[in-house]
């Protein structure tokens, strides 16, 4: 398959790199042979830049490649080189990954849907080494996409060994991402030879994310207060935008990207593949707005009613929402059409937009779901550095992310000098990726051997006297690097400390992440102080936990939680959500105990809650029914297709049950499938133990029994 | 009396002074005052004074309540007489002020004690400037600093004639007082928001036993919530995320694990209140800084709910229906005719009509309605240790029943509430210094700091939370004699309050020069919103200071705050070159909905030909920028048309009264310093009537920081000796209340 493949390495010559040289830490390019042959100068003028920041520069160039001849070469490289990232250039064999979607944020697409769809496009194929996949096919008709599976037998976590970027124009022509890329890298080249010091932010939050709650927002602020302590200081820049500020928000923010000052903007909201989400329609509460967000709706429902329908749509919508005509008659009116259609223009940033805007943010963080969509040849993300402005790089996903990740881990990294690939590489699901540059980075003092240590030095000295720094960031990735490098015990106490101890709600944040991972003895215990925390983020997540392991003990701090934090829309919306995966009985109890002694002003709520959780829902009856003889095939694999998405720990039996019962029947694959879910639930002992029965089991399927391997090797490994 | 012998015994070297109280009021001993002295030593005392009455009830709470300030340390007199007038009050504690070793720090006004309505002086107030033609126990302000701060001079006016406000007396800023409040000592109300004796006598009674058993308690301040009500600057988020960054600085601890902050804002939910009252009731609670619209009977928290969806939508409406039929029923309209009316302009049918007079409905509506803001009945049980109402008018405390009063003498442990006894500007400064509590510093401190004319603690005001280090600063708060020395150490080792509490005293002392550049440093340069903050507005009590500077550093700050602010001062300065500054500000900070209200307010004031170039310059053909620039256009040219009557009409020296007296007072909020020649010509003009000439130079007197205020001035000095005595005693105070603007923060 290999036609020609190159690797080049080119010694520095410049006498100011010699101590450079002595870090010997490694960056691969990696470029198609069609790119590379047109693109030799502007490489060797980016590779030069590298070689000067001290980085032994390998240019791996094939004429075409399988992913897994990449692969190699960066696993080679990453054994005897030390190498610490590499960016893929051109048309670089996009991976498709299947069987991973718990290494995601949250993508639980069907995956016998297209599989364009329902694969994640992802690059830690090409960074992350202990995963382990087996190649299953390439596009039949996109050749650059190669799809894979992650096996039983693989790592089930993301920890990359390497980062990495991609430099892929938004384009299927070869002659026009050629040009694309030749005038990114002239223009990372300009960029990168300046000195840029990280001194002006700007943090946007869209409509219609984290139940619009104020209080996640204000994790937001309050988490840059420390992470960025010094932007706040004149004359540095920190500026906060949502989308509450304006009706139209979109040009004031266009605005503010186009800052030729501004260095990074972090962007949160919804998106797609070429459009990030910033409004919705405005919220009002007078009458006037009121009806104009109506009359909108009404003729946006109005022209999507084929014309045979549109009188009997007319009288149901008149009768719903107590209207006369006077809306629906501009319905057809071409003016309003096109003004409807300017209006919800304004409330996105297009491809177009980033097209006719100069986006002078040097890094942008799309916090967002698909606008890094790199499989397709058109994608948002890429606009920002291919757009006009001084765009370096993009941060984005390739697929929908979940809203509750924290996107701003480690994030104040970014003023000491670190590679947004050093970042990256410590806060990367399946599905992120930088597009543009990953060894960009912010200039400060001693940049060089500051990204060197956290590539390769293992030294627990060196970490532990890092937590003396007073920059929250900096504590963090010191704790995560204690957990990499030291025993298990020593990290576990040293970040029990700095959970219970630190000053900073990122620092206590990071540890409850890095417990998580460790689980000590009393992690129930510290997931229930995580949920009384100051910071909305952390009790966020905590209610998270308390979801996915279902243990009995954290039914009270739940509903503590509910009553101490209604404020939080968010949280609350969280624990409605996982108090249903609880049994019914010791919740109903769990209410009355924890608002007995509480002066609750509204009574009703109390009651609201308890009727929620009394109530046998859709859900219940589902469950209940699972084994009942008259259940469908049809209704058992919806019910059970239900446990990939909520963790109902309580219904764990009948679904074990169901399946042993069904044993050699089809629908037990989706089943146990789903049970992989539970990696972390209380009974998890249960699904190990039915896995190993089915392994052993004679009139179990094949796949079936690698379906039980693979859920198996998932819960054993989390 | 045989109370305060035996314990003006006790006190030994206190003896003395009692004594000579006793002499100097035993003249007419009949009505004479009471003073019962410390039975402790301490580097500052307190007051406690009291009306007979309520005195012979309470005698062995008060007697408790005096020995529980004393056992924190400090010495506490009790004064009760039958007060006759605010000026006995205000003599005696004049004189215990004065008191060189042991001068007084604070007192407490506790039952009937006479209310000082303050008129001619609503610049003292954050924003109050109801036309004083108006009924005077609303044109009035009720307040205490009549009693506090012994360098405003009053000219008594009278006593309320009315048989229930017969405890208001009306007094009048003199013109040669200082225009500016610098409280001498601290104060507050136990005033129980009742109407009979009996019932404030019990209220009394028990608040002053809880207040000895919550000076018992070992209480750190550790538990906080910060709400935010609905139509409170702008809704802007922005202004509330400059709030809550502005407190994770100030109370760094209440963010670390065991402790709590929680931040309540209207958009929470439908009704906040609910979330609100459970906090208030929390047993731990220990400060609620609560911001939104108020009155004297509400604390409102919520609009109509802000949505967008298509049936919430028409829910807002058909509640907005229902009222409209409802008020038009009451007033005898045509119901057929308002109901079309609707049914055109809003584009409706029957179907949100049809239950507007329904029993259920009207009983559903008010529920709903009641729901949106916390009524007095709402006021039970409140747990909240300290509650801070920054809201208008909650402390009406000159009437017999009001909102903030059913804090302290609720059945909770609330033991103080600062509130406002009229309106409240929303853009003053609440959290100033605010974090100095959690130092366990006594609240009449952070009163004593902060107040206007209508600030008000009603409860303790020496309750405090207790802290290491709390003796230690109450003593340099209270003492008056604490050196340089100890501020600047507190200045460089404190946290963020400390620090600008630190900042306002060494204000009295340091050279203006070297603390200038001192503070233009901290504005730059410290890390803290509050001590920047307090940079800000003492270098503006400055009067030679480089403006231009201090606005644009106040322009760039990362804290909102600050940019709002510099905004008002840009308006009150009005100098063409701010034009360029505050246009490009206002096209390049579209989000800051709160700062962009307050220029679209101040726009206007400016030369308006600048204003129009500058608009042009900026904005015309500018990409993105058309709407805004049709905006500004637009309101430029109706201010012109607008400005151009209104000139004429001061021009015109046939104008009719009653509309040239509407436009100068227009200017006591509106700052149109193009307007100012004009009224200085009219000021000037003797064939002007007294009235018109009076009203112009008031009006004018809002002016200080003006582009014209040397010509005020310059007119005002020549004005003192004019025929006129009402024209040359309002140009003699005018000339004071403009060398004082500095000195008021707004």
């Amino acid at each position: 398959m290999i036609k020609r493949l190159y690797i080049l390495f080119v010694a520095a010559l410049l006498s100011n790199t010699v101590e450079a040289w002595s870090v010997k830490s490694a960056f691969a390019i990696v470029i198609d042979q069609p790119h590379y042959r047109q693109l030799q100068p502007e490489i060797a003028a980016y590779k030069a830049i590298l070689e000067k920041e001290g980085l032994k520069v390998f240019v791996i160039s094939e004429e075409r490649s399988a992913p897994e001849d990449i692969r190699n070469q960066l696993q080679q490289l990453y054994k005897n080189d030390k190498l610490e990232g590499a960016v893929f250039i051109g048309h670089i064999p996009v991976p498709m990954i299947r069987d991973a979607q718990h290494l995601t944020s949250t993508f639980k697409m069907p995956q016998d849907m297209d599989w364009v769809e329902s694969s994640v496009p992802s690059d830690r194929f090409y960074d992350d080494f202990d995963l382990q996949f087996e190649f299953i096919k390439q596009d039949e008709q996109r050749e650059l996409l190669y799809y894979y599976k992650l096996l039983p037998e693989s790592a089930h976590k993301i920890t990359m060994d390497i980062y990495s970027g991609r430099i892929k124009a938004p384009t299927a022509s070869l002659e026009e991402s050629i040009s694309y890329i030749r005038y990114y890298l002239n223009k990372l080249i300009a960029e990168r030879k300046k000195r840029n010091v990280l001194s002006n932010v700007l943090a946007f939050t869209a409509e219609g994310y984290n139940s619009n709650a104020l209080n996640s927002w204000s994790s937001l602020i309050l988490a840059y207060r420390t992470q960025f302590a010094d932007m706040y200081k004149q004359p540095n820049q920190i500026r906060f935008m949502n989308f509450r500020n304006k009706e139209i928000i979109k040009p004031v923010l266009l605005k503010a990207l186009e800052n030729k000052d501004l260095d990074f903007a972090y962007l949160n909201g919804h998106g797609v593949w070429n459009e990030q989400i910033l409004s919705a329609n405005p919220e009002a509460s007078s009458p006037q707005p009121s009806m104009q967000n109506v009359s909108r709706y009404v003729r946006q429902q109005m022209r999507k009613t084929a014309p045979e329908k549109q009188a009997e749509r007319k009288r149901t919508l008149q009768e719903q929402l107590g209207l006369n005509d006077k809306w629906f008659e501009s319905s057809f009116d071409p003016v309003s059409i096109i003004e409807d259609s300017l209006h919800d223009a304004e409330k996105v940033i297009s491809i177009d937009d980033l097209r006719s805007s100069e986006i002078n943010a040097k890094l942008v963080y799309l916090d967002a779901c698909l606008t890094g969509s790199f499989q397709l040849d058109d994608y948002l993300a890429a606009h920002y550095p291919f757009g006009k402005g001084q765009n370096i790089a993009s941060i984005a996903n390739s697929i929908g992310v979940l809203q509750d990740l924290w996107a701003n881990e480690l994030i104040g990294l970014l003023q000491f000098g670190t590679r947004i690939g050093n970042i990256l590489k410590y806060t990367a699901y399946l599905e992120t990726h930088i597009f543009g540059d990953p060894a960009f980075y912010f200039s400060n003092k001693d940049e060089v051997s500051w990204n060197y240590n956290i590539a390769h030095n293992t030294s627990p000295g060196y970490w532990n006297r890092l937590l003396t720094n007073n920059h929250p960031d900096i504590q963090a990735l010191a704790l995560r690097k204690i957990t990499e490098c030291s025993t298990r015990d020593q990290a576990v106490s040293i970040i029990k400390e700095y959970f219970y101890n630190s000053q900073y709600e990122t620092v206590r944040t990071e540890c409850f992440l890095l417990l998580k991972k460790l689980r000590p003895a009393d992690w129930h215990t510290i997931i229930i102080n995580a949920s009384k925390d100051n910071f909305e983020y952390l009790r966020r997540i905590a209610v998270y936990e308390m979801g996915e392991i279902g243990d009995p003990v954290f039914i009270i701090p739940i509903i503590e939680l509910y009553f101490q934090d209604r404020h939080s829309n968010r949280t609350v919306f969280n624990a409605e959500r996982f108090i249903l995966f609880f049994d019914k009985a010791p919740v109903l109890e769990a209410i009355d105990k924890v608002t007995a002694g509480n002066l609750i002003f509204d009574k009703q709520a109390v009651e609201d809650l308890k009727e929620k959780v009394r109530k046998e829902s859709f859900f219940d009856k589902a469950y209940l029914n699972l084994n009942k003889p008259e259940t469908t095939v049809k209704q058992a694999a919806f019910a059970i297709s239900i446990m990939r998405a909520y963790r109902f720990h309580q219904y764990l039996p009948e679904i074990i049950t169901y399946i042993k019962a069904n044993i050699d029947k089809e629908e037990t694959i989706a089943a146990t499938e789903s049970l992989s879910w539970f990696d972390r639930s209380v009974k998890k002992e249960d699904i190990i133990g039915l896995c190993n029965e089915i392994q052993a089991a004679g009139n179990a399927s094949d796949r079936l029994k690698y379906e039980a391997k693979r859920t198996c090797k998932i819960l054993t490994q989390n | 009396m045989t109370l305060y012998l035996k314990q003006a015994k006790r006190s030994g070297s206190y003896f003395r002074n009692a004594i000579l109280f006793f002499c100097i009021f035993s003249g007419i001993r009949a009505a004479s005052q009471t003073v019962i002295s410390p039975s402790v030593k301490s580097s500052s005392t307190f007051a406690i004074v009291i009306d007979n009455n309520t005195y012979e009830a309470v005698k062995n709470e008060v007697a408790a309540y005096k020995s529980s300030i004393e056992a924190d340390g400090l010495g506490t007199y009790i004064v009760h007489h039958d007060w006759k007038n605010p000026d006995e009050i205000r003599e005696v504690l004049k004189k215990l002020y004065k008191t060189p070793k042991s001068p007084l720090e604070g007192a407490v006004f506790i039952g009937d004690i006479p209310v000082p309505m303050i008129r001619e002086a609503q610049y003292l107030t954050s924003t109050f400037k109801m036309t004083e033609t108006i009924r005077w126990d609303r044109s009035s302000v009720p307040s205490d600093r009549f009693y506090d701060d012994f360098d405003l001079q009053f000219e008594f006016l009278k006593q309320d004639e009315d048989a229930d406000r017969k405890n208001l007396f009306y007094y009048k800023i003199k013109p040669e007082s200082p225009q500016y409040i610098e409280m001498d000592i601290y104060s507050a109300r136990i005033k129980p928001p009742v109407d009979d004796r009996q019932s404030s006598i019990e209220q009394i009674r028990s608040f002053l036993k809880k207040a000895v058993i919550a000076k018992k308690e070992n209480n750190p301040l550790n538990h906080m919530i910060v709400s935010t009500g609905h139509g409170y600057n702008s809704n802007s988020t922005i202004s509330w995320a400059g709030e809550v960054s502005a407190m994770r600085t100030a109370f760094p601890a209440m963010f670390t694990p065991g402790h709590s902050i929680k931040f309540l804002n209207y958009r929470n939910g439908n009704f906040l209140k609910n979330f609100l009252l459970t906090e208030l009731k929390r047993e731990e609670l220990d400060l609620a800084f609560m911001t939104g619209h108020g009155t004297a009977t509400l604390q409102l928290l919520n609009g109509y709910p802000d949505v967008s969806s298509p049936q919430p939508s028409m829910e807002n409406v058909a509640r907005y229906i229902r009222s409209k039929m409802r008020n038009a029923k009451e007033s005898g309209r045509n119901l057929d005719e308002v109901k079309t009316g609707f049914q055109n302009s809003l584009g409706l049918n029957d179907k949100w009509f049809e239950d507007a007079f329904v029993p259920e409905k009207i009983e559903e509506d008010s529920i709903f309605n009641d729901n949106l803001d916390i009524q007095i009945r709402d006021i039970k049980n409140i747990n909240a240790r300290v509650a801070y109402i920054n809201s208008c008018l909650t402390g009406s405390f000159q009437l017999k029943d009001y909102l903030a009063g059913h804090y302290p003498f609720s059945d909770g442990r609330n033991i103080a509430a600062f509130a406002n006894s009229v309106g409240v500007l929303q853009d003053l400064w609440g959290t100033e210094l605010l974090g100095i509590l959690q130092h366990g510093v006594r609240l009449g401190h952070l009163l004593k700091k902060t107040a206007y004319l209508e600030t008000h603690i009603l409860g303790d005001p020496t309750y405090h939370f207790q802290a290491d280090k709390q003796a230690y600063y109450n003593r340099i708060m209270g003492d008056p004699k604490t050196t340089v020395k100890t501020w600047q150490k507190l200045l460089k080792d404190g946290d963020a309050d400390l620090q600008s509490y630190a900042l306002t005293e060494l204000f009295k002392t340091r050279p203006e020069a070297r603390f200038t550049s001192q503070l233009f440093d901290i504005l730059t340069g410290s890390p803290y919103e509050s001590v920047r903050t307090q940079a800000y507005f003492l270098l503006r009590r400055y009067e030679n200071i480089d403006w231009d500077r201090l606005i644009d550093l106040a322009l760039q700050d990362n804290y909102e705050y600050i940019k709002r602010k510099a905004t008002y001062d840009i308006a009150e300065k009005g100098e063409d070159h701010l034009v360029e500054n505050m246009l490009s500000f206002y096209v390049n900070n579209q989000e800051m909905r709160r700062v962009i209200y307050k220029l679209d307010w101040s726009i206007p004031f400016f030369n308006l030909q600048v204003s129009e170039r500058e608009t042009d310059r900026l904005l015309k053909g500018a990409p993105g920028n058309s709407g805004l620039y049709e905006k500004l256009v637009k309101k430029l040219v109706y201010e012109k048309q607008k400005l151009s009557k209104m000139e004429a009409n001061f021009r015109n020296g046939k104008a009719a009264e009653k509309e040239l007296l509407s436009d100068l007072r227009t200017l006591r909020a509106y700052r149109y310093h193009q307007m100012v020649p004009a009224v200085l010509e009219l000021a000037a003009d003797n064939r002007r009537s007294e009235q018109v000439r009076v009203t112009a130079l008031e009006a004018l007197s809002w002016f200080g920081f003006s582009l014209h205020r040397n010509d005020i001035l310059n007119l005002c000095r020549k004005l003192t000796e004019d025929a006129d005595t009402a024209v040359a005693r309002q140009a003699l105070k005018t000339i004071h209340v403009i060398k004082d603007t500095g000195r008021r923060p707004f």
